[in-house]
């Protein structure tokens, strides 16, 4: 049974390095179907590492789309394929948003509990 | 940090008093079914909520064995909802929730002006049932009479069922000559009418000042009947509508035959509250007393004692800190703080029993267990009953979207990612990487795109609630130091939490119930239900 204990302690472990974000959009042939639906069946998380590796030994054609790193402190570098479409680029934008979303929420929780520690 | 220091206590609380059954288990197993999305998933809830819908005469004794949510009971959650003009949707939510509490309840919602149903309200069967279960537990009805029973009428307007009709008749002309109107209406369920039947407290605000009218051979019955409410609502243990009342119990001496005693559980709960509230003169002993010659179990005096509990420190709940600090003065004392906890302890094997009473009951159980003991043990049970059962309903609704949330948090891929169209991963510290397929369909992308900017809402919005939460920890950790039962500190934390939550709330229920559900079946009962 999971217990309180466990999923703060499951939080915690997951806040580690916030201050950069990495948005990384690829484009090509995914040969992978086999792996993706065994997993599940196993019950294990699928990892992105994995994918990659076997679209590696598959010889996979991949291309990179666009890479935006973002750092805590503003600075913004980003990667963009001059053939990349419009369409690809605002996806890539719309997940940069959403992971951007996402950290800075996180911040606000570790902002809350060090004011309170203050207030205290 | 001191936070993670005050964190891993909270969730030590968090957790014993999870063990301890003086919480639901938030993370109890439930079926992954998305064709039971709605389900309510607070054991407690939908044992109190099957419990209502049973007293509607919506399901039968057997589903109310059940501990689970089942089909029989989301098509009475249907039902009820058709009937009472809601959303036919089988979530019970707080629409319906609230519903049930006006129509089933005798101590909130007495006015039906105030239950917001467009329509007439007696035109909608579901009233028409509450009308008749009121009816029938005022002993309107032949309790021997199976035929009369709730479950067993195709349809409980007075109109067309006559049943319905006569026991309305009869109470309106009780109500007249109990002078709560000054001519008896008509027998159909209009508003006034309606007002005059579920105004509860109205009756034993006459009864209170009515000797004589209790003492009328012609108003036995009705006496009996609302008696037993009374009782009941004061948490004593007495069946309503004729139920039988004895019971047995261990006797005091081993020597008695069979070691028990027969018990009449409404002479039983009188005895006690004559030693209780000895101020209130309740006429006695304990086998009746005599009233213009007659041998009675209810009393003026005893609706008097009643209609006070039921009035007494109405007013709002004092501010959080203020109360916190009455809390802490009263248990700097060893006598008082033993005093607080004893009573409290008391109090919490009850707090979150919702089987026979839900929330409005504990109102009076509060006040009844409270008003004879120290003024601030008395606040401090009214600031929990107050807050404590919203609030726990909220953490419930937290913890599924801290939960939820958590999941980002692992190295995963989107569940809904699909070969042939595109794989979007989350690594550690929200890093996005994300692999189109080269003859994937645009819309199919943004499908996916689309999708994880929905789960990002609720992402930030577990984040706030963690927010919440970070902070009632560090306030719970100073209050450890009082050294006040952990229970109690847990009741006062969610407390806390509910004036916290409550813009998260508003902000989360903006989003659409449906979208709330996940694409992952492993994770479908953690988002199925809308939160609000």
């Amino acid at each position: 049974m999971a217990s309180f204990k466990e999923t703060f302690a499951k939080i915690e472990a997951a806040i580690g390095d916030l201050t950069s974000l990495e948005v990384t959009t690829y484009k090509g042939t995914i040969n992978i179907k086999k792996t993706i639906d065994a997993k599940p069946a196993d019950n294990k998380e699928l990892d992105f590492s994995d994918i990659l590796k076997q679209l590696t030994v598959d010889g996979a054609d991949i291309q990179l789309v666009a890479s935006t790193l973002s750092r805590l402190d503003g600075d913004t570098t980003a990667f963009i394929d001059k053939n990349a479409s419009a369409a690809e680029l605002t996806a890539h934008a719309q997940l940069l948003d959403s992971a951007n979303a996402k950290r800075n929420a996180l911040i606000q929780v570790i902002e809350a509990a060090v004011s309170g520690v203050v207030k205290r | 940090m001191q936070g993670a220091q005050g964190e891993e206590d909270f969730a030590a609380l968090l957790d014993q008093a999870t063990s301890a059954g003086h919480l639901p288990d938030p993370w109890q197993v439930v079926r992954p079914d998305l064709r039971d999305a709605n389900r309510a998933n607070s054991d407690l809830y939908i044992r109190a909520l099957r419990s209502r819908l049973f007293s509607l005469g919506y399901t039968d004794d057997k589903e109310l064995k059940l501990g689970d949510l089942t089909p029989v009971l989301s098509a009475a959650i249907l039902r009820f909802q058709s009937e009472a003009r809601l959303k036919p949707d089988g979530w019970a939510g707080p629409d319906t929730k609230q519903r049930l509490q006006q129509l089933v309840s005798f101590e909130e919602e007495q006015d039906p002006e105030g239950w917001d149903i467009d329509e007439d309200p007696g035109d909608l069967p579901a009233v028409q049932r509450a009308a008749y279960l009121r009816l029938y537990t005022l002993g309107f009805m032949d309790w021997e009479d199976d035929a009369q029973a709730l479950a067993r009428q195709p349809s409980c307007d007075p109109v067309s069922n006559p049943v319905a009709r006569e026991a309305l008749r009869a109470f309106l002309a009780l109500a007249q000559k109990l002078g709560l109107v000054a001519a008896a209406p008509a027998p159909v369920l209009s508003v006034p009418v309606l007002r005059l039947l579920f105004g509860h407290d109205a009756m034993i605000r006459a009864l209170a000042t009515r000797p004589d009218f209790i003492a009328d051979d012609d108003n036995q019955k009705f006496i009996d009947a609302i008696g037993r409410v009374e009782l009941w609502l004061l948490d004593y243990d007495v069946k309503l509508a004729g139920g039988d009342n004895t019971h047995y119990r261990l006797a005091a001496s081993p020597r008695a035959a069979a070691g028990t005693q027969r018990v009449d559980a409404v002479q039983d709960a009188l005895s006690d509250l004559r030693q209780r509230f000895p101020k209130a003169n309740l006429p006695g002993p304990s086998g009746g007393f005599l009233i213009f010659g007659r041998s009675l179990k209810f009393s003026s005096q005893f609706f008097a004692l009643t209609n006070s509990l039921n009035n007494a420190h109405e007013e709002d709940a004092a501010n959080e800190a203020e109360v916190e600090d009455q809390i802490l003065a009263a248990a700097s004392s060893k006598a008082d703080s033993e005093d607080i906890i004893g009573r409290l302890n008391e109090l919490a094997s009850r707090v979150w029993d919702g089987f026979k009473r839900l929330w409005g009951f504990l109102k009076r159980l509060v006040k009844a267990a409270t008003i004879a003991i120290k003024d601030q043990v008395w606040r401090i049970a009214r600031f929990i009953s107050a807050r404590a059962r919203g609030a726990f309903e909220f953490v419930l609704k937290a913890i599924e979207i801290v939960h939820r949330g958590s999941v980002y948090l692992r190295s995963r891929v989107f569940p809904a990612s699909s070969p042939d169209v595109a794989i979007l991963a989350f690594g550690r510290d929200f890093d996005v990487s994300f692999f189109v397929s080269q003859a994937a369909a645009f819309e199919d992308v943004r499908f996916i795109v689309d999708k994880d900017a929905e789960e990002t809402h609720f992402f930030v919005a577990a984040s706030r609630i963690l927010s919440a939460l970070v902070g009632i920890i560090l306030e719970v950790v100073k209050i450890v130091a009082s050294n006040i039962a952990g229970w109690f500190l847990l009741l006062l934390a969610l407390s806390r939490i509910a004036g916290r939550i409550k813009d998260l709330v508003e902000a989360v229920g903006s989003i659409d119930a449906d979208s709330l559900k996940t694409f992952d079946t492993r994770d479908a009962a953690l988002f199925s239900n809308p939160v609000r």
